[in-house]
Order: C-alpha cells, then structure tokens, then sequence
C-alpha cells in the first residue's frame, strides 16, 4: 500500500472515529437531561423580562416561587408552610375593601449561595420592583398593595401584605429575589439591575443552580445540593437554544436533546417525532391557549349581532379540528377553557350551520348578489377581511379553509397578514384591523374577564391605548359583572358570575373562539415522572427535581 | 498609491456615515414596537409601565435625536447596551465574532482549496469526464439554497443516516447543530467536538463559494494555459507539472485572490442563515434575533460591522490586485 493511501486511511478512521464519540458522549451522560428550545431567554429575572424562555429557565429550575402550579392546575406552597386561606384566618378581609394576607415562609430554604431565604427578601423585593426607576415591566399588582412588610424583627420568616383592594388572587404568593446580592447595585442605580450580573447569572434558590450560559448556545444548570425538598436526581440540566422548530425537530428524533419546552412545533411535527423515534413521547397537554377571531365591533356591518353570529355559523370549526390538527384541538365554544374554574360548558353554541348563516344575514338586510357574494342595504358587497400572523402556516391554513366555507354562505373573504411584531406592536393594540383578527391569548388560572372585556379597556388615543379589549366591545351587564369578578374573593360566587359572564358573551359574540390550543412537549421515554402542566409559568421542568433516567 | 489609499478611507468613512443612517432609519420605522409588543403579551402592563420603560430604553426621544445620540457614542467607542441582554454591545459581539470568524475562516480555505483545484484539473482536462462533473456539481453548488442545504444535511448526517444499514456503521453520525456539546471535557476531546459540530456549516457555507470559485478558477487557467508565455515554457521543456505551477498557475490565480477578497463579506453575510439553521453562536445569528426582538443597538452594531467588512475588504481587493499584477497602478 502507497504512503498516500496509508495517510488516507488513517484519516478515514481517525475521522470516523472522531465523529462518533460527541453524540456518544452525550448520550451516555446519563446524570445530564438537555432540554430544547425554539428561544433563548433574553434574561433570567422575570420581573425586567418578557420571553416565556427565560421563565422556563428560571421559574422552575433555578427559583422556587412560594406557591406554584402543579400538573393538575392546583396551587401547592413551595417555599412558604402553606397557602394562606380565609378560613384559617391568615387571609383578612378588612374594612375599606382592604386584605391582610400572612406568610409563614420555611426555614429550610437557601440561596444557592448558602445566604437563608426569608420573607425579607421577599419584602425587599417588593420594594425594589415597585420603584419607578426599576425596569420593573408590570406593576399591576405590585399598586394593589400597600405594603409589604416583616412585622417583627424576631421572625424573618413571617411576611404580612397589606393590600388596598379586593384581590381574589391574593394568596398565589410573590416574586422574591435575593437582597444580598441585588440592594447595592439597587441603592446605587436601580436602572442599571437589567445589566446586573443576577439577570445573566442568577443566585437562585431552586433546585438548580447556574453553571454557566453560552450566549447563543445554551445554559447548563446543576442540581443544589442544600435543596430541601430534596436534591435533583439528575445531576445536570442543559438547556440548548435551536432557534428553528424544523431543526428541533431534528434533534429530538436523532435522540440529541432528551425534552422540548417552548418548540414551535406544529401537531404534524409532534406526529413525526413519535413516528420517527419511539424513543420520544409527544405530550398533547390542554393548555390556557385560546386561539380565536377578535371582530371590529365599530363596523357598520359587524355591530349588528347576527352578522357576527353568522359569521360563527359559517365556519365548520370541526372539520377545522380533524383536518388541521387531527381533531386534538378541541373546538371553544366560549373564551375559557374546559380546566379553567370558571368554564361554562352550557352557552350558546354556533356549530356550522350555512342555511342559520344565510338566515341570520338576510335578517340583517344582506340579499344575495348576481356573483354569489351578498350585498347589503346599500348594495356594497360583502367583502370582510381576516388579518393573522404572516408566515404562520397553521393560521394560513385556517384562512383559507375559512375562505372556502364563508363563501358558500356568501361572504367574500380576503386575506391580509401582518407580522406578527406588527400585529402585536400596532395593528390590534391599536385597532387597526378592519373586520377581524385572528390569534391567539395566553391566558392564566388567574385569567379575569376585566382586562379583556370591559368597555374601560377598549384602547384608544385618548387612553394611551391602554387595555385588551380589541374588538371593542361595550356591554352594560358584562362591565358589571367583570368589575364585581375582580374583586370577588369568594370562588364559587366568583364562578357563577364567572358562567354568566360567559352566557353573555356568548350571546353577543365580540369574538369567534375557534378552539383550545395544546401545549405541545415532548421527552424522553426513559425518563420517568415528566408531567407537562400545560400552563404559562410553569413549564415541563416544573418538577424537574424529582426526573430520573430509567435504566 | 498612498494618496489612492487616503481618498479610499475617506470615502469609506462617508460611506458608513450614510450606511449607518439607513440601517437605523429601516430599523427605527420598522413596524413593531418592542415596549408596545411587550405590552400587547402581557394585559397587566399598564401605560404608566409602558411609558417608563420607553424611557428607560431611549425610546421616547425622537427618531434623528436617537441616532445622533447612537452616533456620539459610538464614536466614543461605546457601542451601548443590549436591550435584550442588558450587556454592553462590545461584550456580545466580541463573544461571537470569534465564532464566526472560525466558521468564516474555514470554509473560506476550504472553498478556496477544493474550488480552486477542481477549476485546474477541470480547466485541464477541458470536455472529460471529470471536467462536465465539475461543471454540473458547480452549478447545483450555486443554485442550491443555504437554508434547504443546511436542513438536508442535518437530516442526512444525523437523522436518516443511511449508512446505519450497513452492519456496525449506526454510530456515524454528525452533531445536528449548536457549537459544542456541554459537559465534554477539556483539551483535546473539546477540541475534536468543535470540529465536528463545525463539519456541517462549514460545508453549507463553502459550498456557493466552492462552485462560484471552481467556474472562475476554470476560466482563468483556460485563458492562461493558451498564453505564449506557457507555450514558450512547454517548448523550452519544462515538465507539465513546472509548467501549470510554475508558471500558469500563479498568473491564473490573480484574479481569484481578489475573487476572494470580495467574496469574503458575502460569506459573511451569509452567515445570518447558516447561523440560524444550525444554531451556532456567531454574529449572523445574533443579528437575526436582534433584528427580531428590536434589539437596536445590537442589530445597528453587527450591522455597521457587516457594511464595515464590505468595505475594508473591497479595499483589500482592490490593493492585493495591484499588488499581485504590477500592470495595476493606483494614483
């Protein structure tokens, strides 16, 4: 054999040889889980960041709030002995529409440098977050509270909140960070806390602790040692950044990353995953996701109620259901979901019903036109046009299954996207959209309808465009009701008001609820007591702890 | 020469000034407020928060205060800070540019290596075999798009990998995407899983280049090889190897350098895509999510760099021209 090909062959193997051990490396560690995801976080103090990446990051792996979320929706105590209640008296109504609400926070939990955390903390936080030079991005609750505070000098462990209105959510605890680490750079700048090492680098008191963040690459994280529920029985936890949902994909099929949180996969790439790598499962969690059609309530067409509930007749959200998302997502007949407390399964419903459609707009005045397309009083053509999010393909989809069905009924449809930094940034906050919007509300277990729904939050020039009331709905009965809602604390009136606030809403039809989106997930087979809660804030790694590689 | 070299300067300075306004104009009035989009996610940010946070981020100032007040530290050297981060710009980007000048670097050599030899024996073997091949494999190389290729080879390398049918050949297989893998050691084992994590890339990204440079390379030594400088080499009886290095191969490769020399801030803007599919830390990726967060500092900064590298390296061809063929003269 010549020298050349002596050299070549060695190459060859050294090279194979070579290209092997990485991904053999990786997949052997099995004290490592690596986590995808389509985002990386911006930073990881929640209250200066708004990226759902760096929450998943940071609210259940490195922090642990004093109350949370489990898979089930309920709320547990973490870091406080319990969840303050109006029966067992830590929970007080006073006079003047004022609360009391007391925490006794546990004496077991540390920083992950070793500092105790204490309700200290907790009141500092507060403090600081509520400073108007604090970069501090919502402080809607933070003015619901008059102060918080240690009461006694002897006991860091007890925190008292004193709050000026009715708040039914005022036991799902607040977010604490670590006084030590933060106050001097406070005391010296609080503008300058985005930059503070703790967004980059946070001192947390999770079960995870920071090892390192490789911008643009990945955050590894490793298990606390002083955890006191219990130390994480995966040793490492490495969150990888792949921007692109096909490449994720990718990786999850060649068994490279071991989850998925925040992926962007569509139900499709879900069904491939599971069918390219029985390794993975697919988690189809129901989720607070409501995707709908906001509708423009000041058109002149459209401020007519059966035009709106014609359009609801008009579109086969079923056939939507089966054909896009192989009937996994069910179809919403009112803007809350089924998990949610306050669900009314008994509204009004609008299933397809094109002749109920043809009706109901006839009834409104439409005739039909020589082109099939209606015409209305003064002969103009029912033309309407739905804006979404361009480049989303699922959403496209929908458009034009939606084009199709509406035309039968006699309504031209026409299609405008936006991008979605525009929809978000302008064409919704400010109304922009002239018959109808579609996308999606992120919604909470602590979701009310005010914010959504009451004519004080339709945005206009003169309010600073303030509220989310984009369709611009105004009803006496529902403000009323929205507003007693915010500040009812007792659950089962809170609910009741909640189903009829509902009933009306359905009646009136602001918006047409297509249907409940999933949060989509996926995980290794081999690694047992993964539980998805399908929640915004608390993500697949909420229990991330108590993970363990099967053999 | 020199005084060339002065009005260049000066003109690549004014050039960057008006380069700089536009991007920041585009960037300024593109549609999408990043305090506006933070408070459309979110119902509870009220517009009091809203307005606090345009003051805190410089929004509330006006469009042509913003850029003066950007221009002025710049010109400090103070690039400002991430508003996605909440780092100084300088730190971000020096923390990536070295991974894209790596990616960068390389597939430059590479491109230029394969390129150039596929282009001598393909301009050698002029109408063979291997000559058609070359010129088919450089056009599909041209044609072929970033994004798709570099989507391909992952699902080739390490999601398909047909070669797993053959027994004992399952464990090939390539890194689909990212830098490194966390938690290898250090040294030599660090080392090795860059290079294969850069594999992929670097293919993507040397492939255009590859098939541009193999054409150009093909020409150039056609036209050389019929001088009568080369003929007159051949006669005097040099071996055919003397010949095409010796003597063709140095004229043929003059205008390939400055080939690469203008080739060079194209690779480097390709690298926006190529970053992005296969997830690697380097400066077009942090352009790509700077541009959609609204991160304008950033962006202004990876971009001013980008038009800065056009113009530094359209000099660097324009001198090496000169340099390498002394019928080029400059005044």
């Amino acid at each position: 054999m010549n020298h050349r090909v002596r050299v070549l062959a060695v190459a060859v193997v050294v090279l194979a040889l070579g290209l092997s051990i990485p991904p053999a490396l990786a997949q052997q560690s099995r004290d490592t889980v690596v986590m995808g995801m389509a985002q990386e976080p911006d930073c990881l103090i929640m209250s200066f960041c708004q990226m759902a990446a760096g929450a998943a990051v940071a609210n259940n792996s490195v922090f642990s709030g004093m109350v949370d979320y489990n898979e089930k929706w309920q709320l547990f105590a973490h870091t406080v002995e319990k969840i303050p209640t109006l029966k067992d008296g830590d929970w007080q109504l006073l006079p003047g529409g004022k609360m009391k609400v007391t925490y006794k926070f546990r004496k077991d939990f540390t920083w992950h440098d070793g500092k105790p955390y204490t309700a200290l903390d907790a009141s500092w936080t507060h403090l600081m977050l509520r400073n108007p030079r604090t970069p501090t991005l919502s402080r809607t609750i933070i003015a619901k509270i008059d102060n918080m505070s240690v009461p006694n000098a002897n006991d860091p462990y007890t925190l008292v909140v004193q709050w000026n209105e009715r708040y039914p959510f005022a036991n799902t605890g607040h977010i604490v960070y670590p006084r030590h680490v933060l106050e001097r750079d406070y005391q010296r700048d609080p503008g300058t806390l985005k930059a503070h090492k703790q967004a980059r680098f946070p001192v947390g008191n999770g079960p995870y602790k920071m090892v390192e963040w490789v911008a643009g690459s990945h955050i590894t994280l490793e298990a606390y040692d002083k955890y006191p529920l219990g130390v994480a029985k995966i040793k490492k936890q490495v969150w990888r950044f792949i921007l692109d949902s096909t490449v994720l994909q990718a990786n999850v099929i060649a068994n490279q990353v071991d989850a998925t949180e925040i992926n962007n996969f569509s139900i499709e790439q879900m069904i491939e995953i599971e069918r390219r790598n029985p390794q993975q499962t697919a988690h189809y969690t129901p989720a607070l996701i409501w995707e709908h059609i906001d509708i423009n309530l000041d058109n002149e067409w459209l401020k007519d109620k059966r035009v709106r509930q014609a359009l609801a007749h008009s579109i086969n959200r079923e056939e939507l259901s089966q054909k896009l998302f192989y009937g996994k997502q069910p179809v919403a007949h009112t803007w809350l979901p089924e998990r949610h407390e306050g669900f009314n399964a008994n509204v009004r419903k609008y299933n397809f019903d094109p002749a109920r459609a043809r009706q109901l707009l006839t009834e409104a005045g439409f005739t039909a036109g020589p082109d099939g397309i209606l015409r209305d009083s003064k002969g103009q053509r029912f033309e309407l046009i739905v804006m979404t999010t361009a480049g989303n393909a699922v959403r496209e989809q929908v458009q034009q299954i939606m084009k199709e069905q509406m035309r039968t009924v006699g309504i031209d449809l026409r299609i405008d996207n936006r991008p979605a930094g525009v929809l978000f940034g302008q064409t919704t906050r400010r109304r922009q959209f002239p018959h109808m919007v579609m996308y999606a509300w992120l919604m909470q277990p602590l979701t009310l309808p005010h914010a959504f729904w009451n004519a004080d939050q339709i945005p206009t020039a003169q309010n600073n465009w303030e509220g989310s009331n984009y369709p611009g709905w105004r009803n006496a009965e529902n403000d009323k009701l929205n507003n007693d809602i915010l500040q009812e604390i007792d659950t089962a009136k809170r609910v009741t008001m909640l189903k009829r606030q509902q009933e009306i809403w359905a009646e009136e039809l602001p918006a047409i609820p297509l249907y409940f989106r999933l949060s989509l997930t996926t995980s290794n087979k081999r690694l047992s007591n993964v539980k998805p809660a399908g929640l915004s804030g608390t993500y697949i790694n909420w229990n991330s702890e108590s993970w363990a590689w099967q053999q | 020469m020199q005084r060339f070299l002065v009005r260049r300067f000066f003109q690549g300075v004014i050039i960057l000034i008006g380069l700089s306004m536009l991007m920041f104009t585009l960037l300024v009035f593109t549609p999408g407020d990043p305090v506006e989009l933070i408070a459309t996610s979110n119902p509870d940010v009220r517009p009091e928060d809203v307005a606090l946070l345009r003051k805190y981020y410089g929004l509330d100032d006006p469009f042509h205060v913003r850029y003066v007040k950007w221009m002025r530290s710049v010109l400090k050297g103070d690039l400002g800070y991430s508003r996605t981060y909440g780092t100084p710009v300088a730190k971000i980007i020096v923390e990536r540019l070295g991974n894209t000048m790596t990616l960068l670097a390389t597939a430059v050599v590479l491109a230029f290596v394969v390129g150039a030899t596929a282009g001598i024996y393909s301009a050698l073997h002029q109408y063979s075999f291997a000559d058609y091949a070359v010129t088919i494999s450089a056009f599909a190389g041209h044609s072929v798009p970033v994004f798709w290729q570099g989507i391909v080879f992952i699902l080739l390398f390490a999601v398909w990998k047909p070669w797993a049918v053959i027994p004992g050949m399952e464990w090939l297989q390539l890194p689909a995407g990212g830098m490194l893998t966390p938690g290898v050691a250090p040294g030599w084992p660090a080392l090795w899983d860059r290079v294969t994590h850069m594999v992929l890339p670097v293919l993507v990204l040397a492939t255009f280049n590859t098939a541009a440079w193999a054409r150009y390379m093909r020409s150039s030594m056609l036209e050389v090889v019929r001088q009568d400088y080369v003929r007159t080499a051949r006669a005097k009886g040099n071996s055919e190897k003397v010949v095409i290095n010796r003597h063709a191969l140095r004229n043929a490769l003059i205008p390939i350098i400055t080939l690469i020399a203008l080739s060079v801030p194209t690779i480097l803007n390709g690298s926006v895509l190529t970053e992005t599919v296969f997830s690697w830390p380097g400066m077009g990726l942090l352009l790509f999510q700077a541009v959609l967060g609204h991160d304008y500092n950033v962006a202004m900064a990876v971009l001013l760099f980008l038009a800065l590298m056009t113009v530094v390296f359209n000099l660097l061809a324009d001198v090496a021209y000169a340099m390498v063929d002394p019928r080029i003269r400059y005044e």
